[in-house]
Parts: structure tokens; C-alpha cells; sequence
């Protein structure tokens, strides 16, 4: 799977997931609140027929003349009675609050019931009933719930991972057609770039009147170009299955050797070059990370500043800087900068790599890239490491 | 002579009680009138409230009626309420209030 389509795949997912679970969520959220309205709709059932029975208890009362009356208590409920001016007269608990407006009410893990008695025997007008909310059916039904979630998030993640895979197929087969396009490419490029650097080299050696021709040199620019392109593509294409041979080396040499090379190409485009260039920053990487890390950061900053600009290149131990005055970029262009094929600017080559290969590299050894533009005023890339 | 016991029996208990507001009544109601427990019941199941008891008995008291009287049909037409002698609005109301306070039935309701 390329890097490209990974990353879509993963978005799909994500918001497929998210916005599929979203919605079983909301479903599951409602459906407990009815099946839990329906379970304590029950419990109320049970209060009320239990409360019920008191009626017959208070008649049998209202008839008895004795000294002293059994309260009419019922099995597996508290009862408070009240007269019709809402007066407290006897009771198994004093309620501290009655819904008078309500006939069943809730509070905290007790249930309430309120249950008119007419004709007032013994004076009662209402009864208010009580019993604890046996909350073991909400428990079940939470953990059914749950289970049923757990269970619903699995085969969504089974669908959607198979739903795109087969959305991404088309968008696979494109992308191997073009891999294999470019690999074809480049293979079929390498050769006669070759050829033609070769060749000018031995017509100056051969005639050394020519060594400052402008014609020879225009054709070494435009070879060289392109055999960077070669290198660039070459590089992103293999650079996952490329041997790095990382070893201990001093990055100011490097870079004093890569300024060499690039400040003939600077100086021709009528740039001005500064550099402020630590002694000595040895590095743990491969010298073909480096270059390239190096070369994108100076090509792109030669490629992107007008004639009369300034480049500046800062090197200390843990940072390297490139800083242009170029025609820079704006924000929507510096958060795409780093991708693949994205070029900011149309009117130059390439093929919009070089940044996307810096940021491979920077993250395959862990560096911080941070890119600072404006438009019409120059960039600046600053990448750091540890120390 | 056992004439003379039966009446003693009946009259003692009335002669010899401590005098509160409701001996006077107690001179019919422990003999020909309804008993007062039966009626206080009567006046429960119908008011509820102490309050309402007391307005409602008072009221019938101090105009005495068949058709003011709460208790039931058959009871009136065996003790004629209507006959029920007329007392002055203190005496009703310490006679109510007392008849409230010895019937009530809620300390005698005993929660287990």
C-alpha cells in the first residue's frame, strides 16, 4: 500500500467510524432511556399494586374500636399517611418532600407513589408509598448494551476497513500505473543524461577553447537539472528499500562542499550568498540523506528567488537554516509545501519533491522541520535536531 | 333490687366521672345517642382533617337537623338529630375539641 493511500484509507476510516459510531451511540443512548423508563415504568406498576392494598387495611380499621390499631403496614413498601389538608398523621418514614402533582416520582434510588384514598378512612386522604429501585435489570441491560457496542464497533471496523479497500482500488491501480510510469522513466532518463554530461566533459577536455562557451555551459545546466530530477525521483522511489549506511560525519564539511557546487549556480543567477557555518557539527547520517537534505534546501532557494536576492545559510550544532528573499509563499501554500508534487510556484521546473523529500529525511531521523513564509518577501526553512 | 344495680350501673359511671365539657353530652350519648367513637369515625371518613371535623361538628351543633346531621340515614331516622338540644357557641366548641382530642385515632395507630 503506498504512503498516499494510507492516508486516505485512515481517513476514511476514521470518519467513517466516527460519524457510524456517532450514530450508534445516539441510538444506544435513546434506546437505554427507554428501556430504562420501561424498567422503572415496571417497579412503579408494582408500588402502586402493592400500595393498593392498604385500602383494605384502613376500612378494616376505620370499623375496629380498639385502644391501640396496627399501623397497616405491607410487606416490601414504607408507607406515610396524610389527611386531605396534607397534615402528616402516622407513618413508617416522614417524607420530606411530596410531589403533590404527581402521582409517581423519583428520588435519588427510591421510588415514590402518591395514592388518594376516598372515603378518608381513619381521616386518611393520601398514602404515600415508598420502596428502593432495584437497579440490577438497569445494570443488565447496561452491560447488554455495552456488549452489543463492543460488538457493533468490530464489524463496523471489519465493513469499513473492506468498504475502503474496495473504494481505494481504482485509486490503487492509478498510482501503480504511475510508479511504474516513473520508474520506467527515470530508468530510461539515466542513460542519455549520462551521456551528455560525459560527453561535454570530454569535448572541453578535448578542446579547451571552449571551456568558456555558453553554449556548452547552458547544455551542462539543463543535464545537470536533469539528472537532479533523476536523483530526486530515484530517491523517493527507492528510499524505502535503500541500504542507509549511517555513519559519524562532520555536516559543516558537507555543506561547505554542496555551497561550492551551488554557489557558481547562485552567483550566475546574480544572488547573493551569505553563509555563517559552525567549525565543526558532526552528525550521525547517511551522506546521501545529507546532501539531499542540503541540496532541496538550497535548490528550492535558488529556484524560487529572483535575480539581485539574497540567500543566507546558517549551520550550528543543531540547526540548519535557508533563508531567501525570494517571492515566498502564502499560508495555505506553506502547510501543502511539504507534499508530494505540490509546487508553489507553476513557472518552475521540477517536479515537487524537493521538500517532501527534506521532510522524509527529517523524520526519518527524527528532525523538527518549520518553514516560515511571506508572500513577496522570502522563505525561510529551519531544520533542527538534538544535540 | 336488681333493677335498683342495673340503673346504679348505668348512672355511676356518669355521676361518678371527672366533669369536663363533654359530661353534659355524655348524659345521652353513653346511653340513647349514638356513641361518640362511632360518630367521630363517621366524621373522619367524611372531613379527614381534625379541622374540618371540628367546623362540621359545630356547625350541625349549634343548629341541630336531620339535614345538617353527617350521620348516615338509618341513624338519623333512629335518633332523630333534629331533637339534639342546642348549646351556647363556648360550650360546642370546648365539647368539640374535646370530643377530637379523646377520640383521635392517629396515637392510637402503632407503627411496627
Amino acid at each position: 500500500m503506498f504512503p498516499s493511500e494510507r492516508h486516505s484509507l485512515h481517513r476514511f476510516l476514521a470518519i467513517y467510524l466516527l460519524s457510524t459510531l456517532s450514530l450508534i451511540a445516539a441510538g444506544s443512548a435513546i434506546f437505554y432511556q427507554y428501556a430504562s423508563h420501561r424498567i422503572i415504568d415496571h417497579q412503579n406498576e408494582t408500588l402502586k399494586l402493592k400500595t393498593a392494598a392498604i385500602r383494605h387495611k384502613l376500612s378494616d380499621l376505620h370499623d375496629t374500636f380498639t385502644p391501640t390499631l396496627p399501623y397497616p403496614a405491607v410487606d416490601g413498601i414504607e408507607t406515610a399517611l396524610f389527611d386531605i389538608d396534607r397534615n402528616f398523621l402516622a407513618g413508617e418514614f416522614r417524607p420530606d418532600h411530596v410531589a403533590w402533582h404527581r402521582d409517581f416520582w423519583q428520588d435519588g434510588s427510591r421510588l415514590y407513589f402518591r395514592y388518594e384514598i376516598r372515603p378518608f378512612f381513619l381521616g386518611v386522604a393520601t398514602v404515600v408509598a415508598r420502596m428502593p429501585l432495584d437497579k440490577t435489570p438497569l445494570h443488565t441491560l447496561r452491560l447488554k448494551l455495552l456488549a452489543a457496542f463492543v460488538l457493533a464497533i468490530l464489524f463496523i471496523a471489519v465493513v469499513a476497513r473492506w468498504l475502503g479497500r474496495l473504494f481505494l482500488a481504482p485509486m490503487h491501480r492509478s498510482i501503480t500505473l504511475l510508479d511504474r510510469f516513473i520508474k520506467d522513466t527515470t530508468h530510461e532518463l539515466n542513460t542519455p543524461v549520462s551521456t551528455i554530461l560525459n560527453n561535454v566533459e570530454l569535448f572541453r577536455s578535448i578542446h579547451p577553447e571552449l571551456e568558456n562557451s555558453e553554449e556548452l555551459t547552458r547544455i551542462e545546466i539543463a543535464s545537470t537539472r536533469l539528472s537532479r530530477m533523476y536523483d530526486d525521483l530515484t530517491f523517493l522511489l527507492l528510499n524505502h528499500r535503500r541500504h542507509r549506511r549511517i555513519e559519524s560525519l562532520d555536516f559543516a564539511h558537507v555543506l561547505h562542499e554542496r555551497l561550492v557546487y551551488f554557489r557558481t549556480l547562485m552567483q550566475r543567477k546574480g544572488l547573493s550568498v551569505t553563509d555563517e557555518i559552525a567549525a565543526s557539527v558532526p552528525m550521525h547520517i547517511d551522506k546521501e540523506d545529507a546532501v539531499k537534505l542540503i541540496d532541496n534546501l538550497l535548490s528550492n532557494a535558488l529556484k524560487y528567488t529572483s535575480a539581485g536576492g539574497k540567500i543566507s545559510v546558517r549551520l550550528t550544532t543543531v540547526s540548519l537554516t535557508v533563508e531567501d528573499t525570494g517571492r515566498g509563499m502564502r499560508p495555505e501554500q506553506i502547510r501543502r509545501a511539504a507534499e508530494r508534487f505540490f509546487r508553489a510556484d507553476d513557472s518552475e521546473g521540477g517536479f515537487g519533491l524537493g521538500l517532501n523529500i527534506v521532510k522524509e529525511i527529517t523524520d526519518f531521523y527524527g528532525m523538527d522541520i518549520r518553514i516560515d513564509s511571506r508572500e513577496g518577501h522570502g522563505t525561510k526553512v529551519s531544520v533542527r535536531w538534538a544535540s | 333490687m336488681g333493677k335498683l344495680i342495673l340503673l346504679l350501673g348505668l348512672t355511676l359511671p356518669v355521676l361518678c366521672a371527672p366533669k369536663t365539657s363533654l359530661t353534659r353530652c355524655m348524659q345521652c350519648h353513653a346511653t340513647s345517642a349514638p356513641p361518640f367513637p362511632m360518630i367521630y369515625r363517621r366524621y373522619l371518613m367524611l372531613y379527614s382533617s381534625k379541622s374540618r371535623i371540628a367546623a362540621h361538628m359545630e356547625a350541625f351543633l349549634r343548629k341541630p337537623s336531620a339535614k345538617g346531621s353527617a350521620m348516615p340515614e338509618g341513624m338519623k331516622s333512629r335518633f332523630h338529630p333534629q331533637n339534639h338540644p342546642a348549646f351556647d357557641a363556648k360550650s360546642i366548641h370546648e365539647a368539640v375539641s374535646e370530643l377530637i382530642r379523646t377520640e383521635d385515632v392517629v396515637p392510637r395507630l402503632i407503627v411496627r
